[in-house]
């Protein structure tokens, strides 16, 4: 359905998107994952034909963005990252203005407006402006005006953040629905969980470039299998290699100042050995911790820091 | 698609009405405001009304006028110049704002109680000044007609002591003149009433047939809100732009030039509504003679609502942020107004000044107005105006859409 290959964008000095190249299927939720300023936006924004790329091309549906935008276009449903609502128009009003603009009218739109607040849970308020909601009414109401025309290609930029614990999981229930009923969803965040248990398929963002993509699975795979093991203390790099080197098993995941973290391979031996490799090894170690792998680790190794909120 | 953006800005007006009662208010403020203050005292220029007096009676009424032209502190002058026969041709050369025709035999037939007329003839050439001296000569008619009624024994006295060879005992003008004196200042309020009295009798008793002060005001005023409504529409897309909908909007199916020309659309049509409204108003209040012709009226706002939406355009795509928009607009509209004859009658206005006139879209809207609905010169009078409207609204809309285009664009990147 979306094929983004090689896009590029810089402003000034900066690479905000440097050659980023994925594929979304129908049916399937693509996660693009990366902290703030990773480029997910730009990425975006570029697809939905609001910035022209430096290099690089978008095709939907077979078509060509740039040769033919319109068309394009009437497929894909954006929802900013930004709330952009008419704040002195109800949600009903708002609907009906972006069905409107679709084409969408009478009993067609009306229809589709009720299911629509339905969906997003503002049945009951749907003819107070918009102006009163609450921040997670807004961002809900946000998510629905992208729907309007049934896009086949939805492009979600963070579209949870700032709503409680429940209107995100109902918000990602929806996300959920609309991949079911056939649509390909884009869906950009910097939460780990979300994209872990939303996601079809991931890549994995930052300074703009993917550093990995794949399933979610396959993604973790790249941590090798077992556990990970994390280390923190009052160390060097260059001790932490000569203990890992010295070991049987474990393999270096990312190496720092003060900080590493290891694949423990599975198997009997396993953690245990790996510990006392470890403990033999006279490193000053301040905090040690083993888990399963997760995508947070994949990151670090990735990119060297930390997913931050 | 198109219809779309426009149903939902006029349903964001109806949501936030208060700007647009302010555009429909304000001219009506200022009709009210300017109509009773040109009757009486100080508008900023000199303001000088001329006035023939030719006065075939030779009596007490023309001489009483004769000595009451005055050349006051605050700059308005009346001016009343005696004449003869011959002022009816000086009239048709444009030499006088009016000219007040007393007959034959005015006072005695008034004080025996006929019915008499004041004759006025008004030049066609201006519209303001001719209209204060008739709303003037209304004034001294009631005068005459309450003075009359009132105190008309006593005037009989006056005019036995007046035409009499022997000069009066001293007591006897005393006595006559304490008592006129006495009736006067009881009837003041209905002899000299302020304009706005004079109007609200006329009205009610709906004699009038003719377009006042009011009417020519609110021509004048209404003009502005038409552009405000202009300025107001276009800076929206700024506001659409710092709230993210222009992004959104963008992202759809619609083109920046769609909803330029949407924002434009939508602009000249509800201010062509504003002005239809403010003027049907003014007409309900009998501030328009009979006989407009709603057709020319009508096409004449859409003109000139064109016009003034495609000038805000480009004006405001030529400056970078939402507030140099609204500076710059608010100093044109300003400007426009004051030359234009929005702040004052153009006749007001100097002539080294009047030239520059016809640069605004004021100038060209009001002139059509007026020959339509004040100066009732036919449906086809300003056609010229509409055309010119027409024309220079649809250039400036064209080239106001490509810089619009260009801006918008720019802010997106
Ligand atoms: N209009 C712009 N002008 C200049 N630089 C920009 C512009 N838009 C984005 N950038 C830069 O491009 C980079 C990528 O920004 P982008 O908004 O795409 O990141 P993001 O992944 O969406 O981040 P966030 O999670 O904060 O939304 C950032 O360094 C940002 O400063
Ligand atoms: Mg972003």
């Amino acid at each position: 359905m979306l094929q983004v290959q090689n896009l590029t964008k810089t402003f000034g000095e900066i690479r905000a998107v440097d050659g980023v190249s994925f594929g979304v299927e129908a049916g399937r939720i693509f996660g693009l994952l990366g902290p703030n300023g990773a480029g997910k936006t730009t990425t975006i924004a570029m697809i939905a034909g609001l910035i022209p790329p430096a290099s690089g091309s978008v095709h939907v549906d077979g078509l060509d963005l740039a040769a033919r935008p319109a068309d394009v276009k009437r497929r894909l449903g954006v929802v900013p990252q930004e709330i952009a609502l008419y704040e002195d128009l109800t949600a009903r009003e708002n609907l009906d203005f972006w069905g409107g603009i679709y084409g969408l009218r009478g009993k067609a739109l009306a229809a589709r407006r009720d299911a629509l607040l339905d969906l997003v849970g503002l049945a009951d308020r749907a003819r107070e402006p918009v102006r009163n909601y609450s921040g997670g009414m807004k961002r809900r109401l946000n998510l629905a005006l992208g729907l309007v025309h049934k896009p086949t290609l939805i492009l979600l930029d963070e579209p949870t953040v700032g709503i409680d614990p429940q209107a995100r999981i109902n918000l990602l229930d929806v996300v959920r629905g609309l991949a079911r009923d056939g649509a390909a969803v884009l869906y950009t965040t910097h939460y780990l969980e979300e994209a872990e248990n939303l996601c079809d398929e991931l890549a994995i963002m930052d300074h703009g470039t993917i550093h990995a993509q794949g399933t979610v699975e396959s993604l973790k795979a790249e941590l090798g299998e077992g556990s990970v093991l994390t280390l923190q203390g009052a160390f060097s790099r260059e001790d932490v290699a000569a203990a890992v080197e010295r070991s049987t098993g474990l393999r270096a995941l990312e190496l720092d100042d003060g900080r590493a973290l290891l694949n423990v391979p599975r198997g009997r031996a396993g953690v245990g050995a790996a510990l006392e490799a470890i403990y033999t090894s006279g490193l000053h170690l301040t905090d040690v911790t083993v888990k399963e792998p997760n995508l947070e680790d994949l990151f670090l190794k990735l990119t060297g820091r930390e997913l931050r909120d | 698609m198109f219809w779309a953006l426009i149903r939902k800005d006029l349903v964001r007006r109806r949501r936030s009405p208060a700007s647009t009662l302010v555009m429909l208010a304000f001219p009506f403020m200022m009709a009210g405001l300017i109509g009773s203050v040109s009757g009486g005292s100080g508008g900023e220029p000199e303001f000088t009304l001329k006035v023939f007096l030719l006065d075939r009676e030779d009596g007490v009424l023309g001489g009483f006028l004769a000595g009451a032209s005055q050349r006051r502190d605050d700059g308005n002058n009346l001016e009343i110049v005696p004449v003869g026969e011959e002022g009816f041709a000086r009239m048709e050369k444009g030499e006088a704002s009016a000219m007040l025709v007393i007959p034959e035999r005015f006072s005695d037939r008034l004080l025996d109680g006929e019915d008499v007329a004041l004759q006025l003839v008004l030049n066609p050439a201006e519209s303001i000044k001719p209209e204060i001296a008739r709303q003037g000569a209304e004034v001294i008619a009631t005068y005459l007609d309450v003075l009359v009624k009132s105190a008309g024994d006593r005037l009989g006295h006056v005019r036995d002591l007046l035409d009499a060879d022997r000069m009066p005992p001293l007591a006897v003008v005393t006595a006559i003149t304490g008592e006129l004196y006495g009736e006067m200042v009881r009837a003041e309020p209905i002899l000299f009433p302020p304009v706005v009295r004079v109007v609200r009798d006329k009205e009610a008793g709906g004699k009038s047939e003719q377009a006042n002060v009011f009417g020519y005001v609110l021509v004048m005023v209404s003009v502005m809100s038409v552009i405000f409504v202009a300025i107001r529409a276009v800076t929206d897309l700024y506001e659409d732009q710092r709230t993210g909908m222009l992004r959104r909007q963008l992202a759809t199916p619609l083109t920046v030039s769609r909803l330029v020309a949407a924002k434009c659309v939508f602009a000249a049509l509800f201010g062509a509504a504003v002005m239809a409204i403010l003027l049907v108003a003014g007409a309900f209040f009998g501030w328009f003679g009979s006989g407009v012709p709603v057709g020319s009226v009508l096409l004449h706002a859409v003109a000139f609502a064109l016009a003034a939406a495609g000038l805000i355009t480009v004006l405001v795509a030529l400056v970078r942020t939402e507030k140099q928009a609204g500076i710059l607009s608010w100093v044109v509209v300003m400007a426009m107004s004051v030359l234009g004859g929005s702040m004052f009658p153009l006749e007001l206005i100097p002539e080294a000044i009047q030239r520059f006139s016809r640069f605004t879209l004021n100038y060209w809207a009001i002139e059509g107005f007026l020959d339509l609905m004040v100066r009732g010169r036919g449906a086809t009078a300003a056609l010229p105006a509409t055309a010119l409207l027409t024309g220079v609204g649809l250039a400036l809309l064209v080239i106001g859409q490509h810089l619009m285009k260009r801006r918008l664009r720019e802010a997106l990147r």
